[in-house]
């Protein structure tokens, strides 16, 4: 039997029809202000929040940022709000890349952006934080660390109180490490598959805390690393971000008279109070328009399969 | 063989110097020029004997690190420390040599960056000198290689001369207000246009191809549904609140099994992670394989008959 006309126009929508529903779908949520979507925390970005919230002052973090602009929408967000959670354990970080040459610069950027957040000027170069630039070839780069921390990690760095290039190590931030033992934690911001290869690199058990913050792509893969404990903390695409976010402006298990927390984590014992003037930044911004984007997949899919429901339906009622 | 004066031999300082400066510059000059050598060298031998020195050369870079991997390593022994015997001062020596390589092969990769920018120089500067078809796309893209090399490498030398003066936005020279135009303003916006295209059409394809036809594509398409749901942290937390109406907020009640939580947590971990672990086993297996097959030059790629 034939469908009406109806049925088969809403089948056949034109594509440039669909596009223009999408930049729509996504663009109008991003100039709604002040949005809060609730969002329930995952084990494995609880995980990571609460080590993160476990770094004493002056703690050495390694960043390895290798996410280009292609997965800015995620990994922007979780590099940005990793910064956020360093400045306030006051801790200091190594950055570098080993997965692409433009990586670096990208991360400096970023940087640069949520260094205007604080009065201060943020995360100074030398001081705070040093910038090894990046390593081709991640495997051997990989080993090097675990064998010679030094050696792999032999670059030079302006001291801008001299004005003179010197070695990393007489850095503040790297002075007292010699082995990744002196590490606190290492993190790997990133849209591929490099936690991997340095998991493999530096045996298990690891003689650092490794930490993932990835795609959403990328998340299945990498959480059979954190059901096996060799990734300590993960934070899993937009959704991770928005988790971080939210533990970061509402605290953990933190009640306020009495009321329940939006920010449960259940494994975690205890509490962490909200990060001192924390608010909901880039992923709770881009939360809704996934949400719209996601919501229209969801009915295009329905619709496009419009046919066969009302086949089914009519073979019911014979 | 004693190994105990090789594993405390004192670190190599004679390949690090300070960037920009001239013993570095002279460095990397004479590297280049040894470099050169070394191709010539292998130019001119016989074709005969160029392959068994690449398969020796790829069997002792490949042999390196099966050693260092299969060799036993003393629980907690860094390179700082003595070794007691030979096998300890061994490990320490293979441990040592582990940056050595992975310097020589970050050497390795600048090369055949720089083969690959030769190589796109030559079929597009061939392709415009010869007004060949689209020549003008050619012409664009040397155009735009040749102004992100020179201001990339303007920018560069500036600041090393400049002592990181230049790093405050206050203080930017044409340098470094080129490489953020070319790179922060243009090359970091196309690329982010380019891949957020794809998020089009996906969802075309998914509105004309996802089709439920068949039971598969049923299941399929209904564990898919509810891991799109479950991104969406509003959808879930919906959810959690119907069930905690239904239980009471009892955490041992039956019900809350079918929270969109409970069965997104259940096809991740029961369905989707096993699988993935599965895949991974026999992708690794089979690269263990290839791996052995390289080495021993076994492959035609790799040297071999």
């Amino acid at each position: 039997m034939k469908q009406p006309l109806w049925m088969e126009k809403l089948q056949q929508i034109d594509r440039k029809v669909l596009y223009l529903m999408l930049i729509l779908a996504t663009a109008i949520p991003l100039f709604i202000k002040g949005l809060v979507i609730p969002v329930k925390i995952e084990d494995s970005t609880g995980a990571l929040f609460v080590k993160l919230n476990s770094l004493p002052e002056g703690s050495v973090v390694v960043i390895q940022s290798d996410w280009t602009v292609s997965s800015r929408g995620e990994s922007a967000g979780q590099l940005e709000a990793l910064l956020r959670i360093l400045r306030s354990r006051k801790s200091k970080f190594v950055l570098f890349s080993a997965a692409d040459p433009q990586a670096p610069q990208v991360a400096r950027n970023v940087i640069r952006r949520v260094n205007k957040e604080f009065p201060d000027g943020g995360f100074k170069p030398w001081q705070d934080y040093v910038d090894l630039k990046y390593f081709p070839q991640a495997e051997s780069f990989a080993s090097s660390m675990a064998s010679d921390l030094r050696k792999a990690w032999d670059r030079t760095m302006i001291d801008p109180a001299d004005g003179r290039s010197k070695s990393v190590f007489e850095s503040p931030v790297l002075k007292g490490v010699r082995r990744l033992e002196d590490l606190q934690l290492y993190t790997i911001v990133t849209a591929s598959g490099t936690p991997r290869i340095v998991i493999q690199r530096f045996g298990s058990p690891s003689r650092v805390p490794i930490a993932a913050l990835v795609t959403g792509v990328m998340g299945p893969e990498h959480m059979n690393y954190f059901a096996a404990g060799q990734l300590i903390g993960m934070s899993n695409g937009l959704r991770g971000v928005v988790e971080l976010e939210t533990m970061m402006v509402e605290g953990v298990n933190h009640r306020v008279d009495g009321k329940a927390s939006k920010a449960e984590y259940k494994r975690f014992n205890g509490s962490i109070p909200p990060l001192e003037g924390a608010q909901y930044k880039r992923g709770m911004q881009y939360f809704a328009s996934l949400h719209t984007a996601l919501i229209m997949l969801i009915i295009l899919v329905i619709l496009g399969n419009m046919g066969i429901f009302t086949k089914w339906f009519r073979k019911g009622d014979a | 063989m004693n190994f105990l004066p090789l594993a405390q031999a004192p670190s190599l300082q004679f390949f690090q110097a300070p960037g920009g400066s001239q013993q570095a510059y002279i460095m990397a000059l004479s590297a280049i020029f040894v470099g050169l050598l070394l191709m010539v060298a292998m130019f001119n031998t016989p074709i005969k004997l160029r392959r068994p020195i690449i398969i020796l050369l790829t069997f002792l870079a490949g042999g390196f690190y099966v050693l260092s991997w299969l060799w036993p390593l003393p629980l907690g022994l860094d390179a700082s420390q003595k070794p007691l015997n030979s096998v300890e001062a061994v490990s320490l020596t293979l441990q040592d040599g582990t940056t050595v390589m992975g310097k020589i092969l970050q050497v390795i990769q600048g090369i055949l960056l720089f083969l690959g920018v030769y190589s796109v120089l030559r079929v597009h500067a061939g392709r415009f000198l010869k007004r060949q078809k689209d020549w003008a796309f050619s012409l664009v893209l040397l155009c735009s290689m040749m102004a992100m090399i020179t201001v990339g490498y303007g920018e560069y030398i500036d600041n090393v001369r400049s002592a990181g003066v230049h790093a405050n936005a206050e203080s930017w020279t044409f340098w470094q207000y080129g490489k953020d135009f070319l790179f922060d303003g243009m090359l970091q916006n196309m690329d982010a246009a380019m891949f957020s295209i794809i998020a089009f059409f996906i969802l075309s394809a998914a509105y004309r191809a996802f089709r439920i036809r068949s039971i598969e594509s049923t299941i399929l398409l209904a564990s898919a549904l509810i891991m799109i749901l479950a991104l969406m942290g509003l959808a879930e937390y919906g959810s959690g609140q119907v069930i905690e109406r239904i239980t009471g907020g009892d955490p041992s009640h039956f019900a809350n099994n079918f929270s969109l939580t409970s069965i997104r947590l259940w096809i991740r971990d029961t369905l989707q992670a096993p699988s993935i672990r599965a895949l991974e086993w026999g992708i690794f297996i089979g690269g263990l394989a290839m791996g052995i097959r390289l080495w021993l030059s076994l492959e035609r790629s790799g040297g071999g008959s």
